[in-house]
């Protein structure tokens, strides 16, 4: 195993807190959490509801800032980034895959994946990606120009894969990404996000479901906003074999 | 005792419009502004009508009146004779100068009334001082409007000029009239309060200083309840024919009576048609928030259906919000337009002086408002309400995803023209939102098109009105001075004011009063006859010959509302009937002219002779023109000349009119107010209902970076696409809505036709896009303010 030093790490915490104030009371949702997430690593981080796990993930994705503490994502320190700041990281270097799939429902899976390549394009140099190859891998070359009502969950949450590999992002953040898919279709999903993992991309996956995170290479366990356990998976198991 | 609970449903209620208060308030001003618009206008209208009936009544306005040359005093017994005749009060009537300030001079109507008693028709109000008295010698009462603009009140004193005399009249009183609420002498005449007034005064002393002893020369007649007063008039007429009659009056003709009753008219259209427009907008608005509302809220009423509550609760709900609003908004409503009601009934008062000033509440109205404000509400509320009745509890709790994609499809437009669109998201995304929820554009765009409706029908108006007077002023009337005399001026005394210095140019005209019959249709007017090649007013020749021509070859030109009342055309025969000649006088049309304000005749000098009967040349009026430091000197001098009865300086009749419009421009000024804010909520409601819709899908796209400023581009685009329909088709509606109300002010005393000026389209066009610019600010700071963690995770 590489020492931390020579580790390329994409992600870096540390001693990460985020505190919400709610009228008079302060609710600790993340408390003093330090992480390193290297480079190429397919992460899980499950936990009971309310214990902090998708605090992190928005941390992560510059959706929020830590209140104390310093969060590194590819090198770029998120301290005190301003909201445009913050846009332009999540366009820059971010992938969501949402729960609800959130395609725009006014453009086609070819748009929708067009449109993250135009965003990632705007400030920068246009990403080596193609909306239609993007959308074969994931299984739907032949549904490019359906809109998002014709398409099942299963399909739109592809697409939605296939929008936030369409910037070639460094990291790439799920949240409950199949808690709204049945089994097969969560399966299909989850193959998919693997897949990208292969190919090099860093991959974290908020879930509920304990078995599917098996999926990941390390599974950080969060409870009352701390990481009480990382689990490494000596073997990680592929989708298919997953039973829940 | 437990304390008393407020239902569940209600709190939820209250607390759900707490959570979109900025929306509930723009749904209560709107319809409150329905409301004002109607409570206002209908409550000005009826103050000024019933203020205006009040006055006829308590001072006895006559049914009609019949002027004639000269009658004897006496010749009242035969009038009050006839039968019909309820009171009768015969005056003498002499229009003469008067001195206003030193060096400016006007026209004052002298009318002997009795001191014996008060006059049985016609009769004064004394504002302030007292009614004359037998011994009060020469004294007169003064009219309230020129006695308070010239601070002429009691104690003060009147200079009369007289063939070239000065007579000092002490005012003993200050009156008002219900004959002169707009003190003018013949229909369609501009006011001006500060160059004509009426002085009342001892009838003996009237014919002394005019030297008509024991001479009358106007009747005025109240006749008995339920007789038809024209049938009157004919037999009092039969009775003064050997006076020679030159004009009998209807009350309806009367100038002020008709003046005021288009006052009462204009406000009358305004009350029928504002609301109306408003409040069919406040349906649509209404529907689409409320439609939202039962939409956003399919978790909870689910919820609530599955905890026991009853369709029929579920139903009453949604329908306390429409009832909420018709509240507020009948509420708010009612009291802006009391309010408006006695700001423009003030107006009225400051204007012209009403006397029985009435300010009333109605009940009728405030219940025909509450009547309207539930109506409305209840009816945009009806259709949300019961499609909230009708959800299916277990559907309603499941969070299905796939409602927040319905309606992507590409839309005609964008199949058929695509390929000449631009390719960007920031133009086609906004395209496709316009066509994504079709009956809530629909309704945009029919709220936007109302809205420029509503604002430019009004400045069409205003520019009507506006050409209106530019015409009358610039085009018509090309004189600095008129001067017009009781008695005939001479070929020598024209001849001595052409040499007046300043005088430019001089030319003299005929003005006979006639009555023109053509079959059935009567018309009681004035021709004025002038040479062939005067020019001292413009023609605008519709039909038939110029007026070089028409005037050379003898024959009559006509304004077309005449010519059309009279079912006349060029080259017809009217037979005209003067009060100078026993037989009637025919006159051939050879010009139908456009006028712009009143029904001016015009004949040729050898035709005036004609109708007066007379040889030799004869002229009553003069026509100057001059410079303006010569305009104060010469009015002084004409009304030195012997007859002189009224003397007009054009700017100063420009400035007078200016100042009355100020009223018009005022409800010109609400109008548009109004139009602005009915724009601005409508386009606030619907962009705050599709930002709310589309929160979670506003929120994806920021969070995989796109920026706000995109975002707030596309709002915009989205906007534009629906003006771009909404407004050609407000302008559309608002050229028949003006061209009707134009229409229904034109008469024989106004000629409006219908006329937008160039800038007017543009001026409106840009502010109704600056409007709605202002109207989307806030939907977009919502944007911005997207927690967006949340929102991205928000069920639609």
């Amino acid at each position: 195993m590489p020492s931390p030093a020579e580790r390329d790490d994409v992600v870096i915490l540390e001693r990460a807190s985020k505190i919400y104030r709610m009228g008079e009371v302060d609710i600790p949702a993340l408390r003093n959490v330090d992480l390193r997430i290297p480079r190429g690593e397919f992460v899980a981080v499950v936990g009971p509801s309310g214990s902090g796990k998708t605090t992190l993930l928005n941390l992560l994705g510059g959706l929020d800032t830590p209140t104390h503490g310093t969060i590194v994502v590819d090198g770029v320190d998120l301290t005190g980034f301003s909201e445009r700041q913050l846009t332009l990281f999540r366009r820059e270097k971010i992938g969501f895959v949402f729960q609800f799939f959130n395609l725009i429902p006014t453009l086609t899976a070819e748009e929708n994946v067009q449109f993250a390549i135009e965003l990632a394009s705007r400030d920068g140099v246009p990403p080596d990606t193609n909306p239609a190859h993007l959308l074969a891998k994931v299984g739907l070359g032949e549904r490019l120009h359906h809109f998002p009502s014709q398409l099942s969950g299963g399909e739109q949450q592809r697409v939605a894969v296939a929008r936030a590999l369409a910037k070639d992002p460094v990291l790439v953040l799920g949240d409950e990404p199949t808690g709204n898919l049945d089994f097969r279709t969560g399966k299909l999903v989850l193959g998919a996000m693997k897949e990208m993992n292969r190919e090099g991309k860093t991959v974290i996956l908020v879930t509920h479901n304990t078995p599917l995170a098996r999926v990941a290479d390390r599974i950080l366990h969060i409870r009352d906003g701390q990481i009480v356990e990382q689990e490494i998976v000596e073997n990680p198991i592929e989708p298919d074999d997953i039973v829940w | 005792m437990s304390p008393m609970r407020v239902p569940m449903l209600v709190l939820k209620t209250w607390r759900d419009i707490l959570a979109r208060k900025g929306q509930f308030a723009a749904l209560i001003v709107l319809v409150a502004l329905g409301i004002t618009s109607y409570v206002g206008f209908v409550d000005a209208y009826r103050n000024l009508s019933a203020s205006a009936d009040n006055a006829y009544e308590a001072l006895k306005m006559a049914d009609f009146t019949v002027s004639v040359s000269g009658a004897p005093t006496n010749v009242i017994s035969k009038v009050e004779a006839v039968p019909g005749v309820k009171a009768a009060e015969a005056r003498l009537v002499v229009d003469t100068g008067m001195d206003i300030t030193e060096d400016n001079q006007g026209t004052v109507r002298v009318i002997g009334v009795p001191v014996e008693h008060r006059p049985a028709v016609n009769d004064l109000l004394v504002e302030q001082g007292r009614y004359l008295s037998s011994e009060d010698g020469v004294a007169g009462l003064l009219h309230t409007r020129f006695a308070r603009a010239t601070g002429r009140m009691t104690g003060s004193k009147l200079r009369l000029r007289v063939s070239g005399s000065a007579i000092d009249v002490p005012i003993k009183g200050v009156v008002a009239s219900g004959e002169y609420i707009f003190p003018v002498r013949s229909k369609g005449e501009i006011p001006a309060i500060e160059e004509f007034t009426i002085l009342y005064m001892p009838a003996h002393e009237v014919e002394r200083i005019f030297r008509r002893q024991s001479q009358v020369n106007d009747i005025a007649v109240i006749v008995e309840p339920g007789v038809d007063a024209e049938h009157v008039a004919a037999r009092v007429k039969d009775v003064l024919e050997p006076y020679t009659v030159l004009q009998t009056v209807q009350r309806a003709d009367q100038p002020s009576y008709s003046a005021l009753g288009e006052e009462i008219k204009q406000n009358q259209s305004i009350a029928a048609v504002m609301p109306l427009l408003i409040l069919v907008i406040s349906v649509l608005s209404l529907y689409i928030a409320l439609s939202r509302l039962v939409q956003s809220q399919r978790g909870e009423i689910g919820l609530a259906k599955a905890l026991g509550y009853s369709n029929g609760a579920i139903l009453g709900h949604y329908l306390l919000f429409s009832v909420i609003i018709a509240a507020g908004g009948a509420i708010l409503g009612f009291l802006g337009g009391w309010w408006l009601g006695n700001y423009t009934t003030q107006m009225y008062i400051d204007l012209l002086h009403i006397p029985y000033l009435e300010k009333n509440i109605y009940p009728d109205v405030i219940g025909a408002a509450l009547l309207m404000s539930g109506f409305v509400c209840v009816s945009a509320g009806i259709v949300p309400a019961f499609a909230s009745a009708r959800i299916a509890p277990a559907k309603a709790m499941h969070s299905d995803p796939n409602l927040a994609v319905k309606g992507g499809r590409l839309p005609l437009v964008e199949r058929m023209f695509g390929w000449a669109m631009p390719k960007s998201f920031v133009f086609r995304m906004p395209l496709r939102n316009v066509f994504r929820q079709r009956r809530r554009s629909f309704y945009t765009v029919i709220g936007i098109a109302f809205a420029v409706l509503l604002t430019f029908a009004t400045m069409a108006m205003f520019d009507s009105v506006n050409w209106l007077l530019n015409d009358y002023f610039e085009v018509s009337e090309r004189w600095d001075i008129s001067a017009v005399f009781e008695r005939p001026v001479t070929d020598a005394q024209v001849r001595e004011v052409s040499r007046w210095e300043g005088v430019k140019s001089l030319q003299p005209a005929l003005a006979v009063p006639v009555k023109l019959e053509s079959g059935s249709v009567t018309h009681e007017g004035a021709i004025t006859a002038m040479a062939s090649d005067a020019t001292f007013h413009g023609f605008k020749i519709l039909a038939g010959d110029d007026a070089a021509t028409a005037l050379a070859h003898d024959g009559l030109m006509m304004p077309e509302i005449l010519a059309e009342k009279l079912g006349v055309s060029v080259g017809d025969r009217i037979t005209v009937d003067t009060p100078y000649r026993e037989e009637d006088v025919t006159l051939v049309v050879r010009s139908i002219t456009n006028e712009a304000l009143g029904t001016p005749m015009y004949t040729s000098l050898d035709s005036g002779r004609e109708l007066i009967g007379s040889s030799s040349r004869q002229y009553n009026a003069l026509y100057i023109t001059t410079s303006a430091r010569y305009e104060q000197r010469l009015k002084d001098d004409l009304y030195d000349l012997p007859g002189a009865s009224q003397v007009m300086v054009r700017s100063q009749v420009v400035a007078m009119f200016t100042d009355m419009m100020s009223f018009t421009y005022f409800f010109f000024g609400l109008l548009l107010a109004f139009g602005f804010l009915m724009g601005f909520v409508v386009i606030y409601t619907t962009f705050t209902a599709n930002v709310l819709e589309r929160t979670r899908e506003i929120a994806t796209m920021r969070t995989i970076g796109e920026d706000t400023g995109h975002l707030a581009v596309m709002v915009t685009i989205e906007n534009l696409l629906l003006a771009l329909a909404g407004i050609p088709l407000g302008l559309w509606l608002g050229v028949q809505v003006a061209r009707a109300m134009m229409d229904s002010l034109t008469g024989e005393t106004y000629n409006f036709p219908l006329t937008i000026y160039p800038q007017t389209w543009w001026y409106v066009v840009i502010a109704s896009v600056a409007v709605l610019l202002f109207s989307e600010i806030a939907p977009i700071r919502r944007i911005l303010r997207l927690d967006l963690a949340e929102a991205t995770k928000v069920i639609e």
